[in-house]
């Protein structure tokens, strides 16, 4: 165990972690905009710089180890002034289309720049280009709108992209001078959406869903993924009584906030008018719409008739391994207890 | 899934894992590239996973029993098992050995077409590592002899000791997001609830009691021998709750057949799939978004599920639908709710019986839970194997039902695709991955194609001894020469018209999906 | 003469004085290339005039546009300031600038400089800052005038203190960064657009860059050998397929190379990745010369060079014709005659004389350094009987042959050195692993007489040394001290005190000049020797020498080549200017104080136990994981800067 000062409170720690990990850890805030705890620190935005005695430049507190007896300032007037400069350099030319913006209100760059203040003189100075919308550009998929002037370059998406998806699509780099990110190998990317889940600014868009809401219009279900195996925990997002988004918890088991393509942009056949939403009898060579009594009548009728004259053994069912629990146990205790036999399977196997 | 992390060796055979269970893949390779775990990958095709692993033993289709068996003989020669734990935790080893000493690399190298020193360094890796896992998944199971090549896999766990321990084990990845669920609660032709067998006298009378009725001894049928039973006559009537066996089913035609004999077949489901044009009912069900209740996944963990949108139009919950019909045929089910039900399902599977709602409102619990303060199970055969010695089967290789000859050259090896979820009722009606994989194609190595006079996008027509599809080819190393690979995502071309259901594996019931001999023909160009 | 130099905060200015002072931190060379004049130079300390037609804004202006290039964009001061910073020099330079915004300016500058991530933002700030603060007074009188800077001409190119003075020139921080991005593919192929050997340099490279890694001077140097190592082991653990460029189509010219060593390796495979077929003649039955015969496995597994790295020259198409000797089974001017162009790498291969009696009387037991190793690792034993050996020599042959003793069954190892420890040249690591294994050592001791009985070697008689004043290579120069001489007993006497070149590959051919050392006399612009066509690098050319530089000759050398058969005037790229440039300014400062504070320990590589590795051959030291790779590739600063000349 070593002690570190941080704001003049002591602080007992392991070595080897950083000291923003210290920091948060115990409460202390330090402001991010590219950390992301389960990456490598990126080191882009720089708004994490502290004070360690001993230097005079400040240091990167997601990158910087702490060391015995280090003693860390997080708030002077020195490094609130020098995170006010580097947001300024942010919205040098960052467009201030925050009202069609899909971000808005779920930003990190508003919440930033409400949190440290703005000095409004430089603002008339330097930032120029208010309500100037760009059109995205193409990004490695189809499910998904790149606005590089809304970019703060933070590289979370690349650097996702690397360590926690493997795929290393995305790379930083520039154009006209301004940083920004580049669908580098396009071929490789596999449209999960984990770039998406990252950006802390509206420069990464969802293009699936027509509809868009405000984080305070919708609402988030919790659920599970209807695909594969895995179950991953899956939210939700509904707003006027469709599905518009799929997010989820970065804190849950079993994916941790990671999804694939069919979990983040799967849900668009929740909605489809291809649903059945009537029950349907054949006639003939066709189907006709019915009523619920009708229809179960009918097949309780069946059923018995079936089962009266070739017996419980002639009628087999098969439950799902996509319906839930519940319903696969009320349809086996259906078919053993009502129906009376053991045929009853599901296409586990296939 | 968790626990994989502290493996230092993970052998992967027959999953496509970051196609397939892509959160689990990219898990997996996160460990190989940045923390440096060494992965074998058993695959007769070149998957993604290869580019992350030390090792790739492209071996041919249906020949992983001559494999395993190969690295075993490789690991006892030369004494790389686990000598005390293969004395104190298990039996059978004699019997093993008489077996897998016939199973040299060289014959192996014979049979698989992999070189045996891949096949010997695989087997040192994977015997030297403190802590190493086995995932396996449907290229596992999906054969004739699925069930051996499992006994075979977990001799090769059990002989190093790689079993009970974080990052060790023999670990199936469910294809389906709730086969696990349904299998545990009973949906299973020889189980109730729980994996209580349906013919055991005192099992039968518990249930009877719980569940005040008359119930059957007698183990049912499976999904493939209903569809025997249908053409038979034997059996009249089907219900299929959210299945689309005409896509999903070996041998299409038969399945097609049996279902055209039917008097009747109710199919309550979502969309209008490929097995409603045969229903004589068809119900309309919630969607999962629509439903209370409860998911367990490929790590047993029970989940919840939660209703985020209002049933679509006049939609059900499924089991309020049974529950209706119940009532209609004299027996009520008057749940309120699926918690009410889930409360039941606690009463009658001992594994669940700890795991409440609330619970696992946050995050889920992974059976066994006898009981409420029990805070469940990530690891199974902690300390001990479940049933207390492991046995070690010894398993013979046989080659594969469906060999390719003169006439069908090719071996034809089904699975899925990244975009594409089973029979694309779901998938296929969302815009971006419609985009990643819009249509059907057959994966042919370019040699082969060029031998055969096939270009990239080419229509081809695949030819088998029951059936034909047409698909576009496209040219790939992925697959060796001599085989090709499709998924059966797509009804336009429903590759399971060419599979075999003849040959079932004796226990599982299983039938061979993974190997079927086939010729192709060119039939058009490629624009 | 210097006008005004800032350079590492030592401020000279002669502008308007009579007795001009000359800067002691900086001596910047008059010319960049012959015949042009070096006006000025703006660099990562300072800036430096020579000229008054340099007009410091202008250049100030440039030097931004510099910054504006090179900055990568992965941080925000620096990617987001750059743009700003020049667009605020560029209303100076037009006279259009405020006070404002020259406060501006100066604000931000100091924002980059303390606030960036790597060395582009941390130094390009410098110079513009000096110009700011010393030409303050011309800066304010421009303010608002209108009046347009002197456009001047410039030229500039980046550095880092490891790249400077790598021999090979490996892009060092960009591979390592690839690496701590997990991009270990394209770090191999960075590595690989300088060097064919990534494996091989990995392992025994003596990594001058480390001596000039700047996080030494917080906690220790990144290990930048092994995670060149690590890029070139992934690649081979999970077989991947080498990415190399594309070929361009055959040029239909054909090359012959003397020699499969580092040199003629490296001239090979750049040669033919510009689309030369090219033919290397070796006299052995295998390829890599010394770095194969020199070097004992346990540093470098034999198949990592002669099959791995070998075998993917072989994919270019280079053939290698194995047991032709040059001068006796092929002429040296045959091969002028028959091929467009000759490489020769032959390397220094024979033992240099101890020039001590009894040394050439072919006693059993004398065997000279580079011959024993050679004897090893042909898989014999060149003395079987002989259980006792010493050693005489300092530098990495003799830690070979004492290390090599013990894996042979040697029981009695001493090394005899005529310095002390603190001079050894041989790489530290290695004298502290053979330490390590059992090795004794002599220190200040020099042999003076070999002792015999019935033509086999019994024993040496040493004297003991002192170390006097320094020599022109800056060690203290060791004298005898007389009357102190003992003896040692012996079966085996090495002497690896260094290396000749074997001429006789010259027979036949009595054109070609040879330095006053008995070695190859080029060009040291153009690689040429005095044979038009015929080349030379590494060790036959600079005595013996590291591996790193004779693989980096090499491939500089097929640059000439390629230059000499397009008809091109052979000489040194720009590129290669500015380093010899930089190097004379020193890019590396060993006093500066680094702004980091530390606390990431290097991270090494775990080796065998002494006990058990001192007996056998197998690789002593065990690769890095990508995770440990990952995090010691996190230590590096990335300490690009930019320099700039005005000419």
């Amino acid at each position: 165990m070593i002690t570190v000062t941080i704001d003049g409170r002591e602080i007992q720690t392991e070595p080897g972690k950083t000291i923003l990990e210290v920091a948060r850890a115990n409460g202390i805030y330090i402001p991010t905009l590219c950390f992301l705890e389960d990456l490598l620190p990126i080191g882009a935005c720089r708004l994490c710089i502290v004070e360690v005695d001993g230097y005079d430049q400040p240091q990167p507190s997601c990158v910087q180890v702490v060391t015995d007896g280090m003693n860390i300032r997080t708030t002077t007037e020195k490094l609130l002034e020098m995170r006010r400069d580097i947001l300024k350099l942010l919205l040098l030319d960052h467009p201030l289309d925050c009202p069609i913006c899909d971000k808005a209100a779920e930003c990190k760059l508003q919440d930033l720049v409400y949190e440290l203040g703005y000095d409004r003189a430089i603002a008339e100075g330097s930032v120029g280009v208010p309500m100037l919308h760009k059109p995205p550009v193409k990004w490695s998929t189809i499910g998904i709108n790149y606005f590089p002037s809304r970019c703060v370059a933070c590289q979370r998406c690349v650097h996702v992209c690397l360590e926690r998806v493997g795929c290393g699509v995305l790379e930083a780099g520039k154009e006209d001078g301004t940083p920004r990110i580049f669908p580098a190998h396009p071929e490789k990317c596999i449209a999960c959406g984990e770039c998406l889940s990252v950006c802390p600014v509206g420069a990464l868009t969802e293009a699936v869903s027509p509809l868009k809401a405000r984080p305070w219009e919708k609402t988030k279900t919790k659920t599970v993924c209807p695909y594969c195996g895995v179950g991953c925990v899956i939210e939700l997002n509904v707003a006027s009584g469709q599905v518009i988004k799929v997010t989820t918890d970065e804190a849950v088991p079993p994916n941790y906030g990671t999804l694939c393509v069919k979990g983040r942009f799967g849900f668009e056949f929740i909605n489809s008018d291809k649903r059945l939403t009537k029950p349907l009898i054949r006639q003939g060579g066709s189907f006709r719409e019915v009523s619920w009594d009708e229809a179960l009548n009918y097949v309780a009728k069946k059923l018995k008739e079936i089962k009266e004259k070739h017996g419980a053994s002639a009628i087999a069912g098969l439950c799902s391994a996509r319906c839930t629990n519940e319903d696969n146990y009320v349809f086996q205790k259906f078919m053993r207890a009502v129906i009376g036999t053991n045929n009853v399977d599901h296409c586990a196997r296939l | 899934m968790g626990d994989i992390e502290d493996a230092e060796v993970i052998l992967v055979v027959g999953s496509n894992t970051t196609e397939n269970h892509p959160v689990f893949g990219m898990k997996v390779r996160k460990l190989a590239r940045m923390k440096g775990t060494n992965l074998i990958i058993i695959d007769p095709r070149r998957i993604d996973l290869v580019d992350d692993a030390v090792l790739h033993l492209p071996l041919k289709a249906g020949t992983d029993i001559a494999l395993f068996n190969a690295m075993l003989n490789v690991i006892i020669r030369e004494e790389l098992y686990d000598k005390k734990f293969v004395e104190e935790n298990t039996e059978g080893f004699e019997e093993l050995l008489k077996v897998v000493e016939k199973y040299t690399p060289e014959l192996a190298e014979e049979i698989t077409g992999v070189p045996k020193d891949d096949i010997i360094s695989a087997a040192r890796m994977y015997a030297k590592a403190e802590r190493a896992s086995i995932i396996y998944c449907m290229g596992v199971t999906q054969h004739a002899k699925g069930t051996d090549n499992v006994k075979s896999l977990s001799n090769l766990a059990l002989v190093c000791g790689h079993i009970g321990k974080p990052g060790t084990g023999v670990n199936p990845l469910r294809g389906q997001n709730n086969v696990q669920g349904a299998c545990d609660m009973g949906g299973l032709p020889v189980f109730y609830p729980g994996y209580q067998r349906v013919d055991v006298e005192e099992v039968k009378r518990k249930f009877e009691k719980l569940w005040n009725a008359k119930l059957s001894a007698e183990p049912g049928l499976t999904v493939v021998e209903m569809g025997h039973a249908a053409i038979e006559g034997k059996v009249k009537a089907l219900y299929i709750m959210g299945e689309n066996p005409v896509l999903t089913d070996p041998d299409l035609h038969h399945m097609e057949e049996a279902l055209r004999k039917l008097d009747l077949l109710v199919v309550q489901d979502i969309f209008f799939t490929e097995t409603c044009d045969f229903a004589h009912v068809v119900l309309p069900a919630c969607a999962f978004s629509e439903k209370e209740g409860t998911f367990t996944n490929t790590e047993r963990r029970v989940q919840r599920v939660r209703r985020a949108l209002k049933p679509k139009g006049g939609t059900k919950d499924d089991w309020k639908i049974i529950a209706e019909l119940s009532e209609r045929l004299g027996y009520p089910m008057p749940y309120r709710d699926a918690e009410e039900i889930f409360e039941e399902i606690r009463k009658v599977t001992p594994q669940y019986a700890g795991i409440t709602y609330r619970r696992i409102d946050r995050v889920g619990i992974q059976w066994p839970c006898p009981t409420e303060d029990h805070p469940g199970t990530p690891i199974l055969h902690v300390g001990k194997i479940a049933r207390g010695k492991g046995l070690l089967v010894p398993v013979e290789y046989r080659p594969p039902v469906e060999q390719p000859d003169r006439e069908y050259p090719f071996v034809l090896v089904t699975g899925r695709n990244y975009y594409h979820y089973h029979t694309g009722t779901m998938t296929r009606k969302c815009k971006v991955l419609n985009y990643g994989a819009p249509e059907p194609i057959l994966e042919i190595h370019p040699i082969d194609a060029h031998i055969i006079g096939v270009s990239d996008e080419d229509m081809v027509k695949v030819v088998g001894r029951r059936g034909s599809i047409e698909l576009k080819a496209k040219l790939s190393e992925r697959v060796k020469r001599g085989e090709v690979f499709s998924t059966f995502h797509f009804h336009e071309a429903r590759v399971n018209v060419l599979t075999g259901s003849q040959e079932l594996d004796p226990v599982a019931k299983i039938p061979e999906l993974k190997v079927t001999a086939v010729r192709i023909e060119k039939v058009g160009k490629g624009e | 003469m210097i006008l005004f130099s800032s350079w590492q905060g030592e401020v000279v200015d002669n502008r308007n004085k009579k007795e001009p002072k000359s800067p002691k931190a900086i001596a910047l060379p008059e010319e960049f290339k012959p015949g042009e004049k070096i006006k000025a130079f703006f660099g990562w300390d300072g800036i430096v005039i020579c000229d008054d037609s340099v007009d410091p804004v202008d250049m100030a202006l440039r030097y931004a546009e510099a910054m504006l290039n090179e900055s990568c964009g992965k941080c925000t001061p620096c990617g987001q300031g750059a743009r700003f910073m020049r667009t605020l020099l560029e209303k100076m330079a037009k006279g259009v600038a405020t006070n404002d915004d020259i406060e501006g300016l100066r604000s931000l500058a100091t924002l980059i400089k303390s606030t960036s991530k790597c060395s582009i933002g941390q130094t390009a700030p410098v110079p513009i800052l000096h110009v700011l603060e010393y030409f303050g007074e011309e800066i304010k009188g421009r303010v608002s005038s209108k009046k347009p800077a002197q456009a001047g001409r410039y030229r500039y190119a980046v550095t880092a203190p490891c790249l400077n003075v790598c021999p090979s020139s490996l892009d060092i921080p960009k591979y390592i960064e690839e690496i701590r991005e997990v991009r270990f593919e394209d770090s191999l192929s960075t590595i690989r657009e300088m060097t064919c050997l990534p494996g091989t340099l990995g392992r025994v490279c003596v990594r001058p860059c480390e001596s000039n890694c700047r996080r030494a001077l917080v906690e220790g140097s990144v290990s930048i050998k092994w995670l060149k190592r690590f890029a070139a082991d992934f690649e081979m653990g999970h077989r991947k397929k080498p990415r190399l460029p594309q070929i361009p189509p055959s040029i239909g010219k054909r090359i012959a190379v003397v020699g499969a060593g580092p040199a003629g390796l490296s001239c090979a495979f750049y040669l033919a990745l510009k689309g030369y077929s090219v033919t290397i003649f070796e006299k052995s039955k295998e390829p890599g010369g010394m770095a194969t015969y020199g070097i004992p496995d346990y540093r470098l597994p034999r198949g990592v060079l002669t099959r791995y790295e070998v075998d993917i020259i072989k994919g270019l198409g280079v053939e290698i014709r194995y047991g032709v000797e040059i001068g006796k089974d092929i002429m040296l001017m045959d091969l002028h005659k028959d091929y467009d162009a000759v490489f020769i790498g032959v390397g220094a291969q024979t033992s240099a004389k101890m020039g001590v009696e009894g040394e050439d009387k072919g006693y059993r037991g004398f065997i000279p350094g580079v011959r024993y190793l050679y004897d090893i690792n042909n898989g014999m034993d060149p003395y079987p009987e002989g259980k006792r050996v010493v050693v005489v020599g300092g530098g990495n042959v003799a830690m070979d042959c004492v290390r090599t003793s013990f894996r042979i069954g040697k029981t009695d190892v001493h090394l005899v050195y005529r310095r002390s420890r603190a001079e050894m040249p041989a790489d530290p690591e290695e004298i502290h692993d053979a330490e390590e294994e059992g090795v004794l050592f002599h220190f200040l001791c020099n042999p003076t007489r070999i002792l015999e009985q019935d033509g086999k070697v019994v024993g040496v008689e040493l004297i003991r040394m002192e170390l006097g004043e320094p020599d022109q290579s800056g060690r203290r120069r060791p004298v005898p001290v007389p009357g102190s001489e003992f003896i040692l007993e012996t079966d085996i006497l090495i002497p690896a005190i260094g290396q000749a070149v074997d001429l006789s590959f010259l027979a036949g051919c009595s054109d070609m000049k040879l330095t006053k050392w008995k070695t190859l006399e080029v060009n040291p612009d153009t690689f040429e020797t005095s044979i038009k066509g015929i080349f030379a690098a590494g060790d036959c050319v600079t005595g013996p020498d590291v591996l790193v530089r004779a693989a980096g000759d090499g491939r500089k050398a097929a640059d000439r080549i390629d230059q000499y058969l397009r008809g091109i005037e052979p000489g040194p790229s720009d590129e290669e200017r500015f380093d010899r440039l930089f190097s004379k300014i020193k890019v590396f400062n060993k006093n500066e104080k680094v702004e980091v504070a530390g606390g990431m320990e290097r991270k090494e590589l775990h080796k065998l136990d002494p006990e058990v590795r001192k007996w056998i051959f197998d690789e002593v030291e065990k690769g890095y994981m990508p995770s440990e790779a990952i995090t010691e590739a996190q230590r590096c600063l990335r300490c690009y800067r930019i320099g700039m000349i005005a000419y």
